[in-house]
């Protein structure tokens, strides 16, 4: 029977403003629901933050929350998967936007270990530019946790949205 | 002889169960020791840390020794080019003459932090005592 013996787990899912109030408390279920497993618990909370504070600053997509400066609205879904966890997040953003977010990421999975870790120190180094869409150094930082490429898929909605969805796999250590 | 000149007002604040995001801080100018403890990733960070940025500017033009201890566990992307403002701080530091101690705490669990502290003295130069600590 599927049901009795399928891996598949969703640990979280949400969606809605991600503010860093809400944000912080995922964060301390995340260390909750993965004590077994201390090394990739502590990757995916770090994951975690690059990607949803991502989605808070960048998605066109705002809510009225007047409390918190970021207030993106998206989709977040932490998932276990047999030994694997999977943590996604998708945000509306300006469909001219997508491009440079595939080339952004596909730029990281070009790159070897000691070429992220350099790329890195580069725009540490730089201020974000206002033509920066965003993102940037985060996804550099999620290449190097992840340890396996970074997925990423750019869905087109209407004449001026896309849907930019962004996932990693882990394995569990 | 070392004359420490410090009229330096100590800056000293306790994060927040309410919100974690803000590292506590201690920076002792009588003690020449200076710590960040927790996590760091409010938003705005530039606002947090360019005080701290300041205060570490001036303690370093009236003094010659100083302890930096870091016990940040979790910071992020943001968070870590003020991080670089700190470490380009103690750089100038020790090039006029200065004695920086820098201690940097990371659990065993992450494995990642250890390059990324290395990717600092890679970059700056400076001598960093990496202190492992269980969990």
């Amino acid at each position: 029977m599927e049901v009795l013996t399928k891996q598949n787990t969703t640990l979280i899912s949400y969606h809605g403003p991600f503010c860093i109030d809400i944000l912080s408390n995922f964060g301390k279920i995340i260390k909750q629901f993965l004590l077994d497993y201390p090394t990739t618990a502590t990757r995916i909370y770090k994951l975690f933050f690059e990607l949803t504070q991502n989605v808070a600053k960048y998605s066109i997509e705002k809510s009225n929350i007047t409390s918190c400066r970021f207030t993106g609205v998206g989709k977040l879904c932490l998932e276990q998967e047999g030994d694997k966890f999977i943590l996604r997040t998708s945000n509306l953003i300006n469909k001219k936007d997508g491009t440079v977010l595939e080339k952004y990421c596909s730029e990281v999975n070009t790159m070897d270990k000691e070429g992220l870790l350099k790329y890195r120190s580069e725009k540490r180094k730089l201020t974000p530019t206002s033509i920066d869409v965003g993102a940037h150094i985060g996804i550099i930082q999620v290449g190097l946790l992840t340890r396996n490429k970074i997925q990423f898929e750019v869905q087109p909605l209407n004449e001026e949205h896309s849907v930019f969805s962004i996932w990693v796999v882990l394995s569990k250590e | 002889m070392t004359i420490i000149s410090n009229s330096m007002k100590n800056i000293e604040i306790t994060s927040a169960k309410e919100a974690p995001y803000f590292p506590s801080v201690n920076f002792n100018a009588e003690q020449g020791i200076c710590e960040l403890a927790g996590e760091s990733y409010m938003e705005d960070c530039y606002k947090f840390y360019n005080p701290l940025v300041d205060w570490l500017t001036e303690y370093c033009k009236n003094n010659k020794t100083l302890t930096f201890n870091f016990k940040l566990y979790y910071f992020n992307t943001q968070s870590s080019r003020m991080v670089l403002k700190i470490i380009e701080v103690l750089m100038h530091f020790k090039a006029n003459g200065g004695k920086p101690n820098i201690n940097w705490y990371y659990y065993h669990s992450d494995p990642d932090m250890v390059e990324e502290v290395e990717d600092y003295q890679r970059e700056s130069g400076l001598d960093i005592n990496l202190i492992e600590i269980s969990g």
